[in-house]
């Protein structure tokens, strides 16, 4: 039994599973999948895995799983020992790790699609995508000011948990679709708490802090 | 020459708590495209938002010790402006013309300040009050200046987090708010307007004492409103 990525390296979606799997520090197999230009994730051997056509997908020996806040839930339930990434120690944690799930695909659904616009030419109303976008923004930037007030640094107390990483990437990206992050002071301070979490890795329009270590001397 | 004119030439364009050392972040005023960072000296310092050696924007860059970083070929720039290492030429010495333009820019009463009038006085002595957050409204500093003036502002009517506000006074810096919040609590607000462009402001909120979660919850779900009464009336 291993676990087994379906994986194209420009999704957040994608993304989402690259990085929580490196904070679990937890091995898994990838393949790459080309979505951009091949549309390899409407071929019919990858229907056969996914009939819905999307990425990520995740398998587990028997068990496949065909969206990224599902496998976050699998995966915290199922390899994290810490047990801090999804805690379900009351009805109102449980509840707002939801709320930030589905928080998440409003992100994706946003500003996630103004970078699509932006980057690969998919077609949408884009002033209105992007008013929508700084909307969630908005409500991102209240809620961390608000955390900010309580002395905590993430979205549900003050050690992250699979709420950040599914709201990360798309929030991290949101330049890529015109829609910069001057007016989200609080929400930058969050992305630096998070680009700062022991074992992060990239991707490619988030990098690492460059401020902690020296770089290689040439 | 210091006329009263040069007092107001200063621009609040964050809050102390805001930028930490080490930080980096963009500032857009008046047309002008600029960083603002703090060295880990605890140095406030503004330069021109454009690496010379090949356009990026240095708010992209981080703060290692005491010199902003360009992201893209790690030239490094120290609080005169002047480039003082270039990571791919480590034996060179950067001449003195690779230099990027800086403004003079404080930490004082609890805000970072840049002046475009390089003969600025001295700003006055003013309390440094804790940050609350600042918030970005799609709206002129005009605008905003007119709306405070006129005493219209907007309520919050939630049982516990409700405030109804009054502005106390304007100065040439900022302007004060006392909030009567539902519970029976008040806080005074210290709001300094900074004109990003012409159809967008930023305020940088602080509070006056000590205030407890839920009164800063309150105060920032206020913020909240203003900046939709703003927007809507504007």
């Amino acid at each position: 039994m291993s676990l087994h990525l379906y994986d194209y390296v420009l999704s957040g979606n994608c993304y989402k599973v690259r990085l929580f799997l490196a904070l679990l520090n937890q091995h898994c197999d990838v393949t790459a999948v080309d979505f951009f230009p091949g549309e390899a994730h409407l071929s019919p051997t990858f229907l056969e895995i996914n009939p819905a056509g999307t990425l990520p997908v995740l398998t587990d020996g028997d068990l496949t799983l065909c969206d990224s806040a599902a496998i976050l839930v699998y995966l915290a339930q199922k390899y994290d020992n810490s047990g801090t990434w999804h805690p379900s120690t009351d009805a109102a944690t449980s509840a707002w790790i939801q709320f930030w799930l589905a928080f998440a695909s409003k992100l994706s659904d946003t500003v996630g699609q103004a970078r699509l616009h932006d980057m690969l030419n998919l077609p949408c109303d884009i002033d209105a995508t992007r008013t929508a976008g700084h909307r969630a923004l908005r409500e991102l930037e209240s809620h961390l000011s608000e955390q900010g007030f309580r002395g905590h640094r993430f979205l549900i107390g003050d050690t992250p948990t699979i709420a950040d990483i599914a709201c990360f990437p798309y929030a991290a990206l949101a330049p890529d679709g015109g829609i910069e992050h001057d007016d989200y002071p609080a929400v930058r301070r969050w992305l630096v708490d998070i680009r700062r979490l022991p074992r992060f890795i990239e991707m490619p329009g988030i990098h690492r802090l460059h401020d902690q270590a020296d770089d290689p001397t040439p | 020459m210091n006329t009263a004119a040069d007092i107001t030439s200063w621009l609040p364009v964050a809050l102390s708590d805001g930028l930490p050392d080490g930080g980096v972040m963009r500032v857009q005023t008046a047309g002008h495209d600029l960083a603002l960072w703090r060295a880990h000296d605890h140095s406030v310092h503004c330069v021109d938002n454009r690496c010379p050696h090949r356009g990026m924007r240095l708010s992209f860059g981080f703060v290692r010790g005491n010199r902003l970083n360009c992201i893209y070929h790690g030239w490094q720039y120290g609080e005169t402006g002047a480039c003082a290492y270039i990571p791919a030429h480590p034996e060179l010495t950067p001449p003195e013309s690779l230099c990027v333009p800086t403004l003079p820019c404080v930490d004082h009463g609890g805000r970072v300040w840049i002046t475009l009038d390089p003969d600025a006085t001295a700003l006055p002595a003013m309390p440094a009050h804790p940050g609350l957050r600042s918030v970005a409204v799609n709206v002129s500093q005009d605008r905003i200046q007119a709306a405070l003036g006129s005493g219209a502002l907007p309520s919050t009517t939630h049982p516990q987090r409700g405030c109804s506000a009054r502005v106390l006074d304007t100065s040439a810096f900022d302007c004060r708010i006392a909030l009567d919040v539902a519970t029976g609590d008040t806080a005074t607000l210290v709001v300094s307007i900074q004109s990003v462009s012409a159809e967008r402001s930023q305020l940088h909120t602080q509070l006056t004492a000590a205030a407890s979660v839920e009164l800063k919850v309150a105060a920032s779900r206020w913020l909240d409103a203003l900046r939709d009464h703003l927007e809507a009336t504007a």
